[in-house]
């Protein structure tokens, strides 16, 4: 699923009265289907936040450590997915069928 | 423990010792002495005969020529904020006198829960058919116990949605579900997001067990890159202060970190 699909799929999902009519914290959260890969962001910022409040020497330094810490997850797996939509969408098919 | 070399400078002779031996440790130093003593009474250094060298083979570990390394003191283990940490995420920090340091733990640690609830929903935690998951969830405390309660109670009797009736195998039993049970991946994430904050809890309450209360302080010192927050050790800044010292006195001190340290430089 390309991004601009993925967007797409977003805003039909989402739709007023989707979102109305969720109970939160009750029922699941509707259309996780399609917009399931925004949930690293809160993931890496919760991740690091708890990890940097542990680790870091001053507690002035753990939101920008963490702010860092999250931007690196985001950005590894953000690339991670870029070689491996290469690899899968533009390598592969090149190779020779036989 | 090298207790010549911490006891006192190196430009400071020692009288109990020939002024040829090497500044290694204090360890070392007295055996070295009692070496030279057992050789009836001549301190003889370097040893130069065959006997010699076997002498000091046996009686001073190589090892024991290295400079020693200090290493910090085991933190106690506190099971206050231990304890704390599972009542509520980041209360032990706050309940130590680290309040600002657990309130960002409290922050990620409810980041993680909540969205883990908002997305699969209260059947996130369900101790009865995803009872693994339940025991790595249930390390963020009496709320992953509440969401659960709140499961059993909402959802499993119908009183907070009507029960569908599930497919089920012809002649088995006949399942009926709740129709807000969180299915594909709204309960897959759901689910873990909720376990990524027990487990990061219980990293939370071990660094609360471990971290000196009060430790956030402006003026409290602070070993380099690991964040534990342990006050510098005061030997530190005595070291040159018993460098000056009169020799007699370091003569004691010599002996008595000698005698101390003969299980090694711990």
């Amino acid at each position: 699923m390309s991004i601009p699909l993925a967007l797409e799929t977003l805003s039909e999902t989402l739709t007023p009265a989707t979102v109305l009519a969720w109970k939160p914290f009750l029922q699941p959260a509707p259309g996780v289907d399609r917009w399931w890969w925004l949930l690293i962001i809160p993931t890496a910022l919760g991740i690091s936040l708890a990890y940097k409040a542990t680790r870091s020497v001053e507690p002035a330094q753990i939101p920008r450590d963490a702010a860092r810490m999250s931007l690196q997850i985001i950005g590894a797996i953000a690339a991670g997915a870029l070689f491996l939509y290469l690899l899968v969408i533009v390598l592969l098919p090149m190779l020779p069928a036989e | 423990m090298g207790g010549r070399a911490r006891g006192k400078s190196a430009d400071v002779p020692d009288p109990a010792l020939p002024a040829d031996t090497p500044p290694h440790g204090g360890a070392n130093s007295e055996r070295i002495a009692a070496f030279g003593r057992n050789q009836g009474g001549r301190r003889r250094w370097p040893p130069t005969g065959p006997a010699d060298l076997r002498r000091v083979r046996t009686s001073v570990h190589p090892f024991e020529r290295l400079p020693v390394t200090t290493s910090s003191p085991k933190p106690p283990f506190r099971f206050g904020p231990f304890v704390f940490g599972w009542v509520f995420p980041g209360l032990g920090h706050i309940m130590s006198g680290n309040a600002k340091r657990g309130l960002f733990a409290m922050s990620g640690i409810l980041i993680l829960f909540l969205t883990g609830v908002a997305v699969g929903g209260i059947d996130s935690v369900d101790r009865t058919e995803d009872r693994l998951w339940f025991f790595g969830q249930a390390g963020a405390g009496p709320i992953t116990l509440a969401v659960g309660y709140a499961n059993d109670t909402l959802l499993k009797t119908g009183s907070a949605a009507p029960m569908l009736e599930a497919p089920s195998i012809p002649g088995g039993p006949r399942v009926s579900l709740s129709a807000f049970k969180g299915i594909a991946h709204a309960n897959d994430f759901g689910t873990l997001l909720v376990f990524l904050a027990g487990l990061l809890n219980v990293c939370v309450m071990l660094d609360a067990a471990v971290r000196d209360p009060s430790s956030d302080g402006p003026t409290s010192g602070r070993r380099a890159g690991d964040g534990s927050a342990r006050p510098a050790p005061a030997a530190a800044p005595a070291a040159p202060a018993a460098s000056t010292t009169a020799p007699t006195s370091t003569t004691a001190s010599t002996s008595t970190t000698a005698s101390s340290s003969g299980g090694g430089a711990a």
